[in-house]
């Protein structure tokens, strides 16, 4: 188990509040709430994109807080995907190794396209991949020199239904083989049925306890 | 981080070193006559409020053509509208000078400042105030509209009473630009001098009198500081993408007076240049000297354009996004004069100096305007890029070559040329600086200012043409650089 504490802050009128959260050092776990309950302010400031001060997040006994990027060797797949559009799918893929100060292994970058069903497409720009397509570009790029800890922030609400499902399935099975300890912000209740192990439910900046019932009301997956 | 505190703070006190220079003169400035500075401020207040209303009546009616020229035309109707403030001065001041001739009326004084000032201004409102209203009242508009309200009333109750607030700022933007500008009424204003960079630029060209130059420059920074200060804070909104359909003018008179200013500009350059070509043998008039003063302007828009790239790469890799983008956004509106004998004041009237600091004031006025209107945008769309990469671990030299530099190619391309062709067409500052007839510029000013139209218009159609030629060569050494490194 990780700690994370001090996890508060005032952006203009919303408030986080987390003084206390024990966060799970394997599995899958879920962050989930309402559209403007604080869920990205929270993927921000754990990530070290937000600088909230006098937080820290004590992992493997170490603070991530006081590490810089490269340490802290995170992997996160954002909402939009952030691919780099000018680049080739392996590219975007060296520029993460390059970025985490790793050695240039095509061997490990050929693995994770085989696993993402990308192997023939590598060499194509990313700009034109379609919405799929990149989330298992995005998917790949943070499983690069397998991270310490992956975020996967809305990751399938720019796909369609059909397409969704794939999805969740192949991060699953993706994240599962990789076996490294994800947090997963989402909104969708279908996304952690098939993925989250434990479940975190953010209110108004708020952790609670998570409301399973709700959880467990049938959607459309 | 402290190696780039002193990097940012080092490129940014490039840009205010004319005034650190004009500062550490403050001891010497000399209080000249009140009736002087007393004349002047009211013909610059007289002149900038007559040209800053007319410009935001015409440029209010125009966004009202815009807003129902039909979604297909919009974007190249403002972009002609857009135009006439983009070309050098050089072709306002012949504009003005051919019309006034037209007319029969004469060709200096308050009427032809302010007329080239509408001239330039009015397309930038009507853009203004067409953006505003798509982003603000679209949803109002489009609502009032299917509940069958006139024209009048939408116009009346909705775009004027929600929008005053803005209309207000705007007229008080064309109050400074108009206040603040030099190149305009240098050539036009007659007797009277209609602004305080004028009055600064004969005293330091004509009186020699560089302490009370300092008090105007230091008058004319105070008013328009206080006058900014007591501007309302606009939000930082982004560029409107969308377009909006509303009320039905007829389409030939919509376009008719959105491509007005446009082709009353081309119209004139051309009614110069025509007959001029049939005597092309005036050029010989000028001699050899025409050629030297083709290179010297080629030259200096290249060196521009140079410095231009180096400015962008710079503030590409000092990361862009914090304190140092406020700054720079603050720094949109320097005033000519304050570059020019500020950079004087530093670096003397040596002329071996002179190329240097004539190439760097040019940059320091222009390159906020640029930066703001092309480098920001494409800065603020990478930001998330930038974020990802760095979440990654990437350091600052990776980010900037992988991902900034080669998709800030098109962008800092663009800069480059287009600083080219401002400083090539530049005639105001390169006086002020060196007093000289150093370029193509200066010399079409010398002609217009001796009523040599013919001549004036076939000069300043060369210099346009040495502007889009630097443009094309800069924009392809820009793009073969990126793609070879």
């Amino acid at each position: 188990m990780s700690l994370v504490t001090g996890l508060s802050c005032q952006l203009g009128p919303f408030q986080l509040d987390i003084p206390r959260w024990e966060l799970p050092d394997h599995g899958v776990s879920a962050l989930w709430g309402p559209s403007g309950s604080g869920k990205s302010t929270v993927l921000r400031s754990l990530v070290g994109l937000q600088v909230v001060p006098g937080m820290k997040w004590v992992y493997e006994g170490q603070d991530f807080t006081s590490m810089s990027y490269r340490e802290k060797r995170f992997g996160v797949v954002f909402q939009n995907y952030e691919l780099f559009p000018h680049m080739s799918v392996i590219e975007n893929l060296r520029f993460a190794q390059k970025a985490r100060g790793l050695k240039r292994d095509e061997a490990e970058l050929a693995r994770l396209l085989e696993q993402v069903d990308l192997a023939a497409r590598k060499k194509d720009i990313v700009g034109p991949l379609s919405g799929g397509e990149k989330q298992r570009v995005a998917l790949a790029r943070a499983l690069v020199g397998h991270p310490r800890y992956v975020f996967l922030d809305e990751p399938f609400s720019s796909l369609d239904t059909g397409s969704r499902r794939q999805a969740r399935e192949l991060v699953k099975s993706v994240i599962t083989e990789h076996n490294i300890p994800t947090l997963l912000i989402t909104h969708d209740k279908a996304d952690i049925d098939v993925l989250a192990d434990h479940i975190f439910y953010l209110d108004r900046g708020r952790l609670r306890a998570a409301d399973v019932e709700k959880v467990n009301e049938p959607t459309d997956r | 981080m402290r190696r780039l505190r002193l990097l940012q703070s080092l490129f940014f006190g490039v840009f205010v070193l004319p005034l650190l220079s004009l500062l550490t003169y403050l001891g010497r400035m000399e209080l000249p006559p009140f009736s002087e500075w007393k004349s002047t401020l009211v013909w610059s207040s007289i002149q900038s409020a007559t040209s800053a209303s007319i410009s935001l009546v015409i440029g209010f009616f125009l966004a009202l053509l815009l807003l129902s020229s039909g979604r297909r035309w919009t974007k190249w109707l403002m972009l002609a509208l857009l135009l006439p403030g983009f070309f050098p001065p050089l072709m306002i001041v012949l504009t003005g000078m051919q019309v006034t001739d037209w007319l029969g009326l004469s060709s200096l004084g308050l009427g032809v400042v302010v007329f080239c000032h509408a001239l330039m201004n009015v397309g930038l409102v009507a853009v203004g105030v067409y953006q505003l209203v798509v982003m603000r009242l679209k949803g109002m508009i489009e609502l009032a509209t299917v509940e069958s309200a006139p024209y009048k009333m939408i116009v009346g109750s909705i775009i004027l009473r929600r929008l005053w607030r803005e209309l207000a700022i705007l007229f008080f933007l064309v109050f400074s630009m108009c206040f603040t500008s030099f190149s305009i009424p240098l050539i036009l204003g007659g007797d009277q001098t209609m602004s305080f960079e004028v009055l600064v630029y004969q005293k330091v060209r004509v009186y020699n009198d560089w302490n009370q130059a300092l008090f105007y420059v230091f008058f004319e920074m105070f008013f328009v500081s206080c006058f900014i200060w007591l501007l309302p804070k606009q939000d930082d909104e982004s560029v409107v993408t969308e377009l909006l359909q509303f009320g039905r003018w007829p389409m030939p008179m919509v376009f008719a007076f959105c491509l007005a200013p446009l082709l009353l500009v081309l119209f004139s350059e051309l009614a110069g240049v025509l007959p001029a070509l049939t005597q092309l043998h005036l050029l010989s008039e000028l001699g050899g000297h025409f050629w030297v003063l083709s290179f010297q302007s080629l030259y200096l828009g290249f060196a521009a354009s140079f410095v231009s790239v180096l400015l962008c790469w710079c503030m590409g890799y000092l990361s862009p996004w914090g304190k140092l983008r406020k700054v720079f956004q603050g720094l949109s509106a320097p005033s000519a004069v304050v570059v020019g004998f500020g950079l004087m004041l530093l670096f003397g009237d040596q002329p071996y100096l002179q190329l240097v600091s004539l190439v760097l004031g040019l940059s320091i006025l222009f390159f906020p305007y640029l930066y703001r209107w092309q480098l920001d945008p494409a800065l603020q769309r990478l930001q998330s890029q930038v974020e990802m990469a760095k979440v990654m671990g990437a350091g600052r030299s990776q980010i900037f070559w992988d991902i900034l530099r080669p998709q800030l190619v098109s962008p800092v391309g663009f800069i480059a040329g287009v600083m080219g062709f401002w400083v090539i067409g530049e005639f105001a500052l390169v006086q002020l600086m060196t007093g000289k007839e150093l370029t193509l510029a200066v010399l079409a000013q010398g002609l217009l200012e001796r009523y040599r139209l013919d001549l004036g218009s076939i000069v300043i159609l060369w210099t346009i043409t040495l502007g889009f030629v630097n443009w094309l060569f800069i924009g392809g050494v820009v793009r073969v650089f990126s793609h070879r490194s």
